[in-house]
Formats: structure tokens, sequence, C-alpha cells
């Protein structure tokens, strides 16, 4: 049975509190996008005959969340900068009604937002994964 | 006269089984080409093939409760795209209704899932192939 978008949910636990349930939303969320990248080593003998032998190294994780601008909501576009220009890594979760859930640590890498005489302004925050993206497994 | 192929007889699956929520399935095979140009060719390249780059990109609507013996669901793919090294060969068919049917082994390189407000959440799952692809 297929998903609706509006059941999955990118949140940040900026106090490390360790439960999804306390974690936050961006205000004005629109879209959120996860991306898991392999990277890859490649050998190619002369016996593989032109078969490339493909092994898988790690991960590249990132994040995308897309929005509309809010600085009124609980985690708005003013926290959003704040994380931005300090650098620090911020926990989160990556939750899937139904599903499993998926936490870890992440940096903010872009901020981006975007404002025309017509639409509402939007904005556009990309964060990549710093260590293991684990499966999130509740305390008993 | 032509028979084609209906989308949904064409299916990707690794160890057998399909991906929940699948929309569609593409394959791709990219000649690996050398070139080689000598005074008597008369500015004609001469092009070989030295190989393949075989991939598979898997297309779906995200679903987490159709998980079985014949189905990976949306969380069962995400154990398989975080494996690395050995683990993370994984065998492949591509079966065509009365056509041959591909196989081998292959790599998870990109998965990417997107969920907006309105839609049905999506998933991409990029496959590459390691070694030779055997049509039977």
């Amino acid at each position: 049975m297929a998903v609706p978008g509006y059941n999955i949910a990118f949140k940040l636990d900026p106090s490390s509190t360790g439960d999804p349930d306390d974690a936050v939303t961006i205000a004005g969320r629109t879209q959120d996008d996860l991306t898991i990248a392999a990277r890859t080593k490649e050998s190619l003998t002369k016996d593989d005959q032109g078969a490339t032998q493909v092994a898988i190294t790690g991960h590249d994780i990132t994040f995308r969340a897309t929005g509309l601008i809010d600085v009124t909501g609980d985690y708005n576009r003013d926290d959003l900068i704040d994380l931005m220009l300090s650098g620090d890594p911020v926990d989160f979760f990556y939750v899937v009604d139904g599903g499993a859930a998926y936490t870890g640590s992440c940096v903010m890498t872009n901020y981006s937002e975007s404002s025309n005489a017509s639409d509402d302004a939007t904005f556009t925050a990309d964060f990549r994964v710093s260590g293991d993206l684990e499966l999130y497994v509740p305390e008993e | 006269m032509a028979t084609p192929v209906p989308g949904y007889n064409i299916a990707f699956k690794i160890g057998n089984k399909t991906l929940a929520g699948r929309t569609q399935d593409d394959l791709t095979i990219a000649a690996k080409t050398k070139e080689s140009l000598t005074k008597d060719d008369s500015g004609a390249t001469q092009v070989s093939i030295t190989g393949h780059d075989v991939t598979f990109r898997a297309t779906g609507l995200i679903d987490v409760t159709s998980g079985s013996s014949s189905i990976l669901d949306r969380d069962d793919i995400i154990v398989d795209v975080l494996k690395t090294g050995s683990q993370a060969i994984l065998a492949f068919t591509y079966t065509t209704t009365s056509g041959k049917t591909l196989s081998g082994n292959c790599v998870i390189t990109n998965y990417s899932e997107s969920s907006n407000s309105s839609d049905d959440a999506t998933y991409t799952v990029d496959f590459r192939v390691t070694g030779a692809v055997t049509a039977s």
C-alpha cells in the first residue's frame, strides 16, 4: 500500500532527546527527499574480459528539506539560518508512518531562499549525514 | 506484425523478489568503447567495443507493508542499500514474458526517496551490474 507523502517526515532533534516524538519538523515543510549514494570502487582484470567488477565501500547520505518560509513556527526559518551559520552537527530522525525510522547526526551543507513577486517565499535546506544512518529502536 | 510487450510484463527482481510499489523498471546497456585513428583511416575513426556498463533503475511508490517471500518492501530495500563489501552484491533477474531473462549480480549505487504534501511518496533505486550478464 502506497505511503502518502505527508506521512513521511524529516525531523531535527537539536536537544538530542533521542526520541522521534520529541524531535521537530521544519515549519512550512512541503517536501523531504532522502538520497543514499554508494561510493564504489572498480576493478578490471584481463580475465574479467571487459565485465567490470564493482564493489561498495561506503555511502554518502543526504536529505533535502523544502518548504514555504515560516518565521513563526516551532523550528522555523530563523532557526535554520542559525543552524547553518553555526556549522554544528544536529541529530535527526526520518520517520515513515507504519515503517522503520532512521536516526543519526547530520550537518547542514546548504541553505537557500527564493522569493518572487507573486508566490510564497520558499526555502531549501540540504543536510549530509555524518557517521552512520542507524535504524531507530525505541527503548523498552 | 509487431507484438508489443506491456510494461507490466517486464520485471526486475532482486533475489527473485520484485520491489513493492514498483511502477517502472529501466535497463541501460552502455558500451565501453575504444577508438583508433591511423593515417590510413583517412579521418574515419575506428571504434571497437571493449565491454559494457549495465545498469537498472527501479522506480515506484513507497510501500512499507507488502514485504513477503516474493516482494521487497521499502524497509527491506534500505537494508540492502546500506550494505557494503561482499554483502552488497545482490543477485538479480530481469524477466520479460516470452522473452529472454537477463541475470547476474549487481550493487545498489543510489537510492532516493521523495515525499511531498499532496502525492504518494516515491523511491528510485539505481543498480549497477558487477561482472557479466547472462541471457537465457
